[in-house]
């Protein structure tokens, strides 16, 4: 059996990890959660898994402002690389910059989400955004899903 | 005491030159005048005295040949004296009319006719009488007859001559007086006019100087002002959307310490929290109006289009229908205009207007809302810019009968962070009317509120056409 699609999550700030591993802790799904704090984590990490190991991804939660490498960059090269484009990329910013969420869907991010002031909106978004991306769509790859 | 304005001064001082030039040049035009008058009477007295001079001297001739004649009979002589009396009469005839419209000499000159023609009718007679007849005695008799005749015309001829010599000297002083005291007087004049030329001339570069260094402090802090303001603006929102970050954090964790360990607070560890999380919402709406304030300061509208404001309103009525519902309130409406402008911000106004129109009801009758609508001119608007006096407006009303306020907060309503209510009593973060006031800056127009405690307010927007 191959493994569950891994969930990849890019963001610099602590607390949020901390809560959104709270919410995927919360939620008890199959697949591993993975944290990165930056841009170049984040693509080393998918390079391990997808090209080397059998490790697949099915979704990338990305913050846009961070370090060394932001989430925009990250985004551009995700969505220009062959075996890493049809990875879901989801942004989840504070941001709610018109021209931040124009740019985003405009370097194929597959859709923006700006973080909640509640631990219960994180929950929602949490199982949303999994439902949607493991349950609902068909993926170019098997997955294990859990049903809510 | 009233304080002299340069202004009041340099009217002052133009005035005062302008009449004292025009005061100056008369009396200056008069005495041009005197002196031409007197210099031609001068000659003209001189033509007199010396015609009166020459009359005399004919008178004389004319006997010399009378007598010549007499006592050599020759007619050349009688011949000669005819000529001279008719020199005489022509003479005399220019001393009359040179004399016409003096009435002083007139007098003396007719009394000169006189005696000069008394004596050539004597001469005419004497011609007439004596020329035949051979009379040795004759020359004698004549001379005789002839004495005072002469001695008549000689005193008056004299007493004429003393007379027009002494009127020639007055005149002469006279005259001698305009023509030193004229060029001087007109000196004056140019010295006076020139001094007051450099002295307003002084007056109006000090002036121009002094307001081109107002004009430069005015600039330079009209410069800082937008600076400082523009800094403001950007300060709003870094901090409005900087607090955001902890805030959401806090609001966050308290939501998971409660989902997660719950159920290991006692009822008033639950209860602090509880009061934890709604003080952190009420930061929240803070936040986020100051951002949202601070987003319409900073936008300025680049390209307006015509906006429907029939449109906006039934889209707030649309935001609102729950409150408007719950409440029952009544809403009437005119027909509003069409007008240029950013249709975004348009709508947030009346949400605003109208969210608080439904928010402060009075809570013994049924809430009603009227908006209505008239054109109106600029003129009516109370502190509105001089520029803007002969625009024309719309003037758009809306009016409650809620709660109302006291007239003299009517223009602290619009300040950022007013608020008349406590916290518990009305929400709200007190930045709804700053941001309509906003708006309408925004819009070129201007924002008034009237009320009364008890019987509700009313605000009135005006934007231009």
């Amino acid at each position: 059996m191959t493994p569950s699609p891994a969930i990849i999550i890019a963001d610099d700030d602590q607390d949020d990890r901390l809560l959104l591993q709270e919410a995927f802790n919360h939620i008890k799904i199959p697949n591993p959660v993975y944290f990165t704090e930056n841009g170049i984590e984040l693509l080393q990490m998918l390079e391990q898994n997808d090209y080397h190991h059998a490790q697949k991804t099915g979704l990338i939660l990305l913050d846009l402002n961070m370090p060394m490498k932001n989430g925009f960059e990250a985004l551009k090269e995700i969505k220009s690389n062959e075996q890493l484009m049809h990875i879901p990329t989801v942004i989840y910013t504070t941001s709610s910059l018109e021209e931040d969420i124009i740019s985003s869907y405009r370097h194929g991010a597959n859709a923006y989400i700006i973080k909640p002031h509640s631990f219960q909106a994180i929950l929602d978004i949490v199982v949303t955004v999994y439902k949607f991306w493991f349950s609902y769509s068909k993926m170019p790859y098997q997955q294990m899903i859990k049903t809510f | 005491m009233k304080k002299i304005t340069p202004i009041l001064l340099s009217k002052i001082i133009l005035w005062i030159t302008l009449s004292s030039l025009v005061i100056l040049f008369y009396i200056f035009y008069v005495r041009l005048q005197n002196l031409i008058e007197y210099g031609k009477m001068v000659e003209h007295t001189n033509v007199i005295k010396i015609k009166t001079e020459q009359c005399i001297s004919q008178l004389k001739s004319s006997e010399v040949r009378l007598r010549a004649f007499l006592l050599t009979r020759d007619t050349f002589f009688l011949q000669s004296l005819d000529s001279s009396l008719l020199d005489l009469k022509v003479t005399l005839n220019e001393v009359e009319v040179l004399a016409k419209g003096y009435n002083e000499e007139l007098t003396l000159v007719n009394m000169f006719k006189n005696a000069i023609n008394n004596h050539v009718d004597f001469i005419a007679y004497a011609k007439k009488n004596y020329s035949t007849r051979q009379d040795s005695g004759i020359v004698e008799r004549i001379e005789t007859m002839e004495k005072p005749l002469m001695d008549h015309a000689m005193t008056i001829s004299r007493y004429l001559v003393n007379n027009l010599d002494s009127k020639l000297k007055l005149r002469e002083v006279i005259k001698n007086q305009y023509a030193v005291i004229t060029p001087l007087f007109l000196i004056c004049l140019l010295i006076i006019s020139l001094l007051l030329i450099v002295f307003a001339w002084r007056i109006i570069v000090k002036e121009l100087e002094k307001r081109a260094i107002m004009q430069k402090e005015l600039d330079y802090n009209l410069e800082a002002l937008k600076r400082s303001n523009s800094e403001l603006e950007q300060f709003a929102y870094i901090a409005s959307h900087d607090l955001q970050e902890p805030l959401r954090k806090i609001q966050s964790f308290g939501n998971l310490l409660i989902t997660k360990h719950g159920n290991l607070l006692d009822e008033e560890g639950k209860s602090m929290i509880e009061r934890m999380q709604s003080a952190a919402e009420r930061m929240q709406t803070l936040i986020t109006d100051l951002l949202a304030y601070s987003r319409v300061s900073r936008e300025k509208i680049v390209a307006p289009h015509k906006v429907d404001l029939n449109i906006s309103l039934g889209m707030v009525k649309d935001l609102l229908s729950e409150e408007i519902n719950t409440q029952n309130v009544r809403i009437t409406s005119d027909m509003l205009p069409v007008i240029n402008g950013n249709d975004t911000q348009l709508l947030q106004l009346f949400q605003n207007l109208l969210s608080n129109a439904i928010k402060f009801t009075n809570g013994s009758k049924q809430p009603e809302v009227k908006i209505k609508y008239l054109p109106a001119d600029g003129k009516e608007i109370k502190g509105i810019k001089p520029a803007d006096k002969n625009k024309k407006f719309h003037k758009i009303t809306i009016m409650d009968n809620g709660i109302g306020f006291d007239e003299q907060f009517s223009e602290k309503i619009f300040e950022i962070f007013q608020r008349l209510h406590g916290v518990s009593q009305y929400k709200g973060s007190g930045i709804g009317l700053a941001i309509c006031k906003r708006i309408i800056y925004n819009h070129h127009g201007y924002i008034t509120a009237t009320g009364k405690t008890g019987e509700g307010a009313q605000f009135t927007i005006y934007l231009p056409e």
